[in-house]
């Protein structure tokens, strides 16, 4: 019983001098409580990724004081998802990534919360700072001109969809010179043909390798030759006006002369029916003497064959300029802030600490030493890639935000040798003037565009597609003849050619023009 | 204590040991019942389950099939598809991928279809077209040489299948994959087929449909003809073993391991699905089911543990009790408990033989002592005298009784049995006979239900005296109906027996015939009596001497038979022994007196004066109780009352004042105290203070009245008359006359 009461005392006095210890203590600073969010996130349909648990976003709660509660939602059940946030009136704080009709929710029902007072507050510094290069402002402004989204871009810098190649080799072995005219290719196509230049002794070299209804492999980039910037949208900006590229003459006398080198077998009959899978198979044979592509470099195309091409700029056709539809870097959405969020200015803070330089590039490619370095002249470059997705279980990736026009990215980032490769063709074709003015995707992505005239375009494109694409294998397998432009131009006008340009038109028109 | 405790633990142990065998042998057999069965049950299950996936495999499969031929068949005779040669149209290249894309959505478990048109050098698909040259050489099939290939597409004679394997494919970005290859002919006749189609499924479309294997490894097969059309394998097996086996289910062992085979054959082209387990993953299986069973099996041995102490506790309690009760003897030799208690009870009923034999004997005389302590009056009810009459086998619940009072004969020690020889009594009447031999008669205490049986009864005993040639003295008391007034029947048979030197023995004396010249004696008698009970009640001594003297000169100078002699010192021990028996009862010496065969044995007035004085004495003399605040205060009131009893103004209202006490209360804890009220008690104190002037002085009456308290002359004369039966001036004259007698007889 002595014992027990020693034992007793002592905890007694133990207990006591923790409550003076206790008392003692100065009282310190009062943590503020994280600010509490929550956000829908898009998630890509192959990941199963716990947001909250990425050290990413735990890191990023310790430095904003901001706690977001993710509500994951695959690729597939995104839209319905929005869809049903929006309608139910249940919004979350924040929706991150995946895609977000602005025009509706935030022009015209009015819940997502405009950014333009906080940016001239100062509130956003980081990624106000990214607006002001070429183009870009635009892409993220709505029709009202206020901006209700944080944009997300990963600029390449690529201007130019399909590249053409040659085979300087053949060129060589053969004694020809780069050809500058279409005549001039022409000519080159047939020595190809005829000059058996892999030297097997057989005729299976393919002059001109295609595929065909797109602007990297296919036939569409052939038209450029002749001045026209013929895409996948078949509209073109001619200075204001909207044009529809397979109407115009110049559509015809490139049909005839593609005719023509089809039935000299200058062109791969298959063209009009093979996939780029094909093609690249082809390409691969080491038969083909010319085509246009990406760039050449991790390619499908096996490095030992792509090594015998080099690049050359689009032929033209007597009195015209070349002229290939201009690709440019597209804003995608990346986060909006709706108006059932009652810490706004938490909420941007949060979002803009994510486009700080350093921790966008993070979010993007992993932590700092690790997979992600920062070279001597203080850009950024990846040292390696993780295997499998085992960078999805420590940043976002591409469920992140993201926001790098071409200047800004080109000064904090050296991207990958094929990436470099590429941007060189790209300046490459810029110098030579080789591109439309203004991007057709200026026109068909980045104006904003109504509900009904985003329906009406869908559905004139599917039977425009439909007509263009069966004329033009006609023409090309089986001629043009003199009464077939006024007839392709009837079954155009049916097709509704004009409806679809002047909704394009109207577009344009209506988003300020050039 | 210890050797006991050791004892009892063990019988505890024996009998928990006999019920857990018990329950050991049921659960045994529960548990080898259960597993036999869920062996059975699991093990067909498993083969059940087998078979309805290996359906739903075939189903799912062959639905595939039908997919396939139902395109190729639609595509062949569709009147919108015509074949064409790509080197003669090769515009109709991009119509025909136009026209097959609905197809391609419709087969999306497979790769792109191709077609092939008769006599064309093209394939086409939705998405591109090539010559079959060009697809042989680039889709490199691991056992399947191009040319085959080629000479499969150009010219199917009917479905072609090609089971799984690796495809080095050029056209794809995987380079490398694994491809069941479908080649059927265009339309519903290959005789009139327009080419073919070409349908490639990736193996992991098989996987899926695989799927839903259970989690434990095991292998499937979709045999075709004889080949393995696709697989999934995680055991090691050979397929080949495995299709030769019939279908249903059957068991195979190879490499030293056992396997439970489900084959299930296809409605059409000769396919069958086949399972293969390995048998030690069925008996896992069975494993896991018994562990559930078990569970439950353990639960409920759990219980029947419980049942078990509890079963083996409650068993052993009464043994333990019995051999705490019945220990072996000292120095026996350590058996069984039950041997010792068996031997123990076999004692015990040896004793209780001889307990019972003893008490046989002694029954007579315990009779004997019941029927002496009942007419000594040793009962407080009739109920305690049934219930010892009862114990000592005697029916005593008859409405009637009497006591008989028969002169014993010489030679003849023991009194009549009325029972015995007459069996037919039996139930109409109890009679139970003692001997007073002091007294030299037989005392019988009879029951009956009638006053004709009892003297009947009477007869009987006096007749069965005489038939045995002895005295026939036969008394018998007045018929009586509370046991409790038993005294005071034995008084009465014994006066009634005193009689026979008036009566004689020619017939039973009865009390009740008894001359009645007696009760012209008796109500003096009685008064005096009454007188002296009164004095015993105040206390007096000196009173109580006169009282006694009174009674004594009354009886020497009245001329009575002894009977009348008897029956006034009867009533005198009555009135004394009734309103004095509590005090009575408090002293041995009151007792001895009381005991009524003493009082019975009293012959002469002298006996009669001694013995009164001495009972009298002694009930003055014992303590008074004194246990109480209350009767101290009472005892107070009655002195304060003795002490002013002489004052007219002495009232009750005015001895409760002086007691702090209510009227009412006063009255009650006087009466429980005294017996009698306090106004009863205060004219008792004065008419004996009355008499003690009337006789020693010659005061007017109204004189005495007034030294007594009494100032109305009338109420002082109708209370003492009240008192004594006579008025003051004739109890003056009677006392006088007695005195002047007295000295007569002294002078003469």
């Amino acid at each position: 019983m002595r014992q027990i009461n020693r034992y007793g005392a002592f905890l007694a006095c133990a207990v006591l001098c923790l409550f003076l210890l206790c008392g003692c203590h100065r009282e310190e600073e009062p943590v503020p409580a994280p600010v509490q969010l929550t956000a829908l996130q898009y998630e890509l349909e192959n990941m199963d990724v716990d947001f909250p648990s990425l050290w990413f976003y735990q890191a990023l709660e310790a430095d904003t004081g901001v706690h977001v509660s993710f509500e994951e939602v695959k690729d597939s059940e995104w839209n319905s998802r929005v869809s049903l946030a929006f309608s139910s009136g249940d919004l979350p704080d924040l929706i991150l990534r995946g895609s977000l009709d602005v025009e509706e929710y935030g022009v015209g029902r009015g819940e997502l919360v405009a950014l333009d007072p906080y940016i001239e507050k100062g509130l956003l510094p980081h990624y106000a700072s990214r607006l002001s290069e070429p183009g870009i402002r635009e892409q993220v402004t709505a029709s009202d001109g206020h901006m209700y989204e944080f944009g997300f871009l990963i600029s390449q810098g690529v201007n130019t969809n399909g590249h053409f190649f040659i085979r300087k080799d053949w060129l060589e072995q053969l004694g020809l010179s780069m050809p500058e005219t279409v005549e001039e290719l022409h000519d080159v196509l047939v020595a190809f043909r005829d000059g058996d230049p892999n030297g097997n002794g057989l005729t299976d070299e393919i002059p001109l390798e295609l595929t065909w209804d797109d602007n990297t492999t296919g036939l569409y980039n052939l038209f450029s030759f002749w001045g026209l910037p013929l895409n996948e949208e078949y509209v073109y900006l001619d200075g204001d006006t909207v044009r529809f590229a397979p109407a115009q003459p110049a559509f015809l006398e490139a049909a005839r002369t593609l005719h023509t080198w089809y039935q000299e077998g200058l062109l791969d009959p298959e063209c009009i029916s093979q996939g780029s899978n094909l093609w690249a198979a082809k390409v691969n044979q080491d038969t083909c003497g010319m085509f246009s592509y990406w760039r050449l470099e991790n390619t499908a195309l096996q490095s030992s064959i792509a090594a015998r091409y080099q690049v050359m700029l689009p032929v033209h056709a007597d009195g015209v300029r070349p002229c290939l539809p201009r690709n440019m870097d597209i804003v995608e959405f990346g986060a909006a802030v709706t108006r059932n969020c009652q810490h706004v200015e938490a909420a941007l803070a949060w979002l803009d600490a994510q486009f700080q330089t350093e921790t966008m590039l993070v979010s993007q490619n992993g932590r700092m030493g690790d997979t992600l370095m920062q070279l001597d002249d203080g850009r950024y470059a990846v040292r390696y890639v993780p295997e499998g997705n085992e960078l999805y279980r420590q940043v976002p990736v591409i469920c992140g935000q993201f926001f790098a026009p071409p200047a800004y990215y080109d000064a904090v980032y050296l991207p990958a040798s094929h990436r470099l490769e590429k941007q060189a063709y790209c300046r490459l074709y810029e110098e030579s003037g080789v591109l439309e003015e203004t991007s057709f995707k200026e026109l068909t992505v980045v104006r904003a565009r109504q509900q009904d005239e985003d329906a009406q375009i869908s559905a004139l494109k599917a039977q425009l597609k439909h007509e263009v694409d069966a004329t033009l294998v006609r023409m090309v397998t089986q001629g043009v003849e003199a009464e077939d432009g006024t007839a392709f131009l009837a079954r155009l006008e049916k097709a509704g050619m004009a409806q679809y340009c002047e909704v394009y038109q109207t577009i344009w028109d209506r988003t300020g023009g050039e | 204590m210890a050797r006991l405790k050791e004892r009892t633990s063990r019988v505890f142990l024996r009998y928990g040991l006999s019920y857990a065998l018990i329950f050991l042998i049921v659960f045994g057999l529960m548990t080898a019942l259960t597993y036999v069965q869920t062996r059975d049950q699991v093990e067909r299950q498993i083969a059940q389950t087998q078979m309805n996936r290996l359906s739903r495999i075939a189903q799912s499969h062959e639905s595939l099939i039908a997919s396939m031929l139902n395109t190729a068949e639609e595509i062949g005779l569709s009147p919108y598809i015509e074949p064409f040669q790509f080197a003669e149209a090769p515009w109709k290249a991009y119509e025909l991928q136009q026209q097959l894309i609905p197809y391609t959505s419709a087969n999306s478990f497979s790769e792109p279809m191709l077609v092939h048109f008769s006599g064309d050098t093209h394939l086409y698909s939705s998405a591109s077209s090539m010559t079959v040259d060009m697809f042989c050489d680039l889709m490199q099939y691991e056992n399947v040489a191009s040319e085959v290939l080629r000479g499969m597409i150009l010219a199917p004679q009917r479905m072609e299948i090609i089971p799984v394997q690796t495809v080095h494919s050029s056209l794809s970005e995987s380079t490398e994959l694994r491809l069941v290859t479908f080649i059927l002919p265009l339309g519903a006749n290959p005789r009139t087929s327009k080419g073919s189609i070409l349908f490639q499924i990736r193996e992991s479309v098989y996987e899926s449909l695989f799927s839903d294997a259970v989690s434990s490894p095991q292998n499937t097969y979709v045999f075709v003809n004889d080949a393995v059309l696709a697989s999934s394998v995680a055991l090691p097996v050979d397929a080949q073993a495995v299709q030769s086996l019939d279908a249903g289910v059957s068991h195979m062992r190879q490499n030293g391991e056992d396997y439970l085979v489900t084959r299930w054959s296809g409605r059409s082209w000769d396919m069958h699905y086949v399972s293969v387990m390995r048998m030690r993953d069925v008996t896992s299986f069975i494993r896991s089911s018994m562990l559930r069973a078990l569970a439950i099996l353990a639960v409920m041995a759990l219980l029947a543990l419980l049942a078990v102490f509890f079963l083996a506790k409650r068993h052993a309690r009464p043994i333990e009790r019995l051999a705490t009760l019945i220990p072996p003897p000292e120095g026996a030799q350590e058996r069984d408990e039950l041997h010792h208690i068996s031997r123990g009870i076999e004692r015990l009923q040896v004793n209780n033989r001889e307990l019972a034999a003893r008490l046989e004997s002694a029954l007579p005389m315990r009779r004997h002592e019941l029927v002496l302590r009942i007419l000594k009056g040793r009962f407080e009810s009739e109920e305690a005298i049934r219930e010892a009459g009862e114990r000592v086998g005697l029916k005593m619940d008859y409405p009637l009784y009497a006591v008989i009072l028969a002169s014993s004969r010489e030679g003849a020690d023991r009194p009549e049995d009325l029972h015995e020889g007459a069996p037919e009594n039996a139930g109409m009447f109890e009679c139970i006979g003692v001997e007073l031999v002091a007294l030299n008669v037989f005392l019988y205490l009879c029951f009956a239900r009638s006053e004709e049986e009892l003297v009947h009864i009477a007869e009987e005993i006096r007749r069965r005296a005489l038939d045995k040639g002895g005295r026939a003295v036969t008394a018998m008391s007045s018929v009586q109906s509370d046991l409790l007034h038993a005294p005071s029947a034995y008084l009465e048979a014994a006066a009634a027996y005193d009689n026979r030197f008036a009566m004689g023995e020619r017939q039973v004396l009865r009390y009740d015939a008894l001359s009645p010249a007696v009760e012209a004696i008796l109500p003096s008698a009685r008064t005096l009596t009454q007188s002296i009970s009164q004095a015993v009640t105040l206390r007096n001594r000196e009173a109580l001497d006169g009282r006694i003297r009174e009674l004594m000169d009354f009886l020497r100078h009245t001329a009575m038979s002894p009977f009348a002699f008897r029956m006034i010192y009867n009533d005198v021990i009555d009135v004394l022994t009734r309103d004095h028996a509590r005090e009575m009862e408090q002293e041995s010496s009151a007792r001895e007196i009381y005991d009524i065969f003493t009082l019975s044995s009293c012959q002469s007035l002298d006996d009669l004066d001694s013995m009164l004085r001495k009972l009298c004495d002694d009930l003055l003399t014992q303590e008074t109780p004194d246990d109480s605040g209350k009767h101290d205060m009472m005892d107070s009131v009655t002195e304060y009352m003795q002490a002013h009893f002489q004052d007219p103004e002495l009232s009750m209202t005015a001895i409760a004042d002086s007691f702090d006490l209510t009227t009412a209360r006063l009255s009650m804890a006087f009466k429980e105290r005294m017996g009698m009220p306090p106004l009863d008690y205060l004219t008792l104190l004065r008419c004996e203070k009355a008499k003690e002037l009337l006789i020693k002085r010659d005061d007017p009456i109204r004189d005495v009245g007034l030294q007594v308290g009494y100032y109305d002359s009338g109420s002082f004369i109708r209370r003492f008359k009240q008192q004594t039966g006579m008025t003051p001036l004739q109890y003056r004259r009677a006392r006088r006359e007695e005195t002047g007698k007295d000295e007569k007889n002294e002078n003469e």
